[in-house]
């Protein structure tokens, strides 16, 4: 394996619990927590996305000039859409976009390059990315959250940002092959408390820290030939 | 549970907002006298009543003005900067 060119934000907080590492997307991320990772998963898993590539965007001209480079914008604010490629496209606020690609995905890098124009402001994201799921992980939203998490269908396409554990998230739901999960973003900074304290609450319930193994489809979503497990090989 | 309501991010405890103070005319410092001047930089309307405050939704970032009865301690309406025109 490589040596990783990119470091998760939970990597400090996750170094002593992780039983195998892979690397993802060039960033080292856990492959296991132990072997009932799948059994945590059904009950109440708490996984790190965080490896996926992502770029912000925010200003009055951003939707359209996003839209120049071929990158659909979702018409509602706090709302998000995939793109046909799996990309990731969520509107925060009212001028404000959060991009993060499919595995394998350039979109996030070629914003990252391009020279934004008038009233267009980049914003560097540096989020840890989890997802939360199984079948008692309403009980966990609700232990660590106000917010009414079953306004978030996910057919609705909408998006929350509130505040988890004292920490302010940005939080969506998705379909998947066991029923609904949530992906949440955070600052990388307090990517390590929330994580930690979402994995002790998940621990009370049945459920803990799942790697990326056990996630399967769920880390690639759209696109289940992830090339994640190709360096994992 | 005290409740605020932000004008694009719906209703949530209070606990995701941040005060940012009252909402007050700034005189011209060009023309305004010393005292005008150190009366609006020191000093701060302590009495009850209806005020217009900034406030943030934290999680968001979302700055917008909130009408509050200070008296009561009641929102009474909230918008966005330039929506109350």
């Amino acid at each position: 394996m490589n040596a990783p060119l990119r470091i998760s934000p939970l990597h400090d907080v996750q170094v002593s619990h992780a039983a195998r590492w892979t690397q993802a997307e060039g960033m080292q991320t856990p492959a296991s927590f132990g072997a009932d990772d799948a059994a945590k998963l059904v009950l109440a898993g708490i996984g790190d996305l965080s490896f996926r590539r992502r770029a912000g965007v925010k200003g009055a001209g951003a939707a359209n000039w996003l839209n120049a480079l071929g990158i659909a914008t979702p018409p509602r604010h706090n709302s998000f859409l995939h793109m046909d490629d799996g990309t990731l496209v969520a509107r925060l606020g009212t001028t404000e976009y959060l991009i993060e690609d499919a595995p394998g995905g350039t979109h996030a890098d070629r914003i990252s390059a391009a020279t934004p124009g008038e009233r267009i402001y980049p914003v560097p994201r540096f989020d840890a990315a989890l997802l939360i799921a199984g079948t008692r992980a309403p009980e966990l939203l609700r232990q660590t959250c106000a917010f009414d998490f079953d306004r978030l269908l996910p057919d609705g396409q909408a998006l929350a940002m509130t505040s988890m554990a004292g920490v302010g998230i940005t939080v969506l739901a998705l379909d998947g092959p066991a029923g609904p999960h949530f992906r949440l973003w955070c600052d990388g900074t307090w990517g390590g408390y929330l994580w930690a304290t979402l994995v002790e609450v998940a621990g009370d319930l049945g459920g803990g820290a799942v790697g990326l193994d056990a996630l399967g489809s769920l880390a690639g979503q759209h696109n289940d030939a992830s090339p994640w497990r190709h360096a994992n090989n | 549970m005290k409740l605020m309501t932000c004008p694009i991010n719906g209703t949530r405890p209070i606990s995701e907002f941040a005060y940012w103070g009252e909402i007050r005319p700034v005189p011209d410092a060009d023309t305004c006298s010393d005292a005008q001047w150190a009366d609006y930089v020191f000093n701060r309307n302590g009495a009850p009543g209806v005020k217009k405050e900034w406030w943030c939704h934290t999680p968001s970032n979302t700055w917008f003005i909130a009408e509050r009865d200070t008296e009561k301690d009641k929102v009474l309406r909230t918008w966005l900067h330039g929506d109350d025109k």
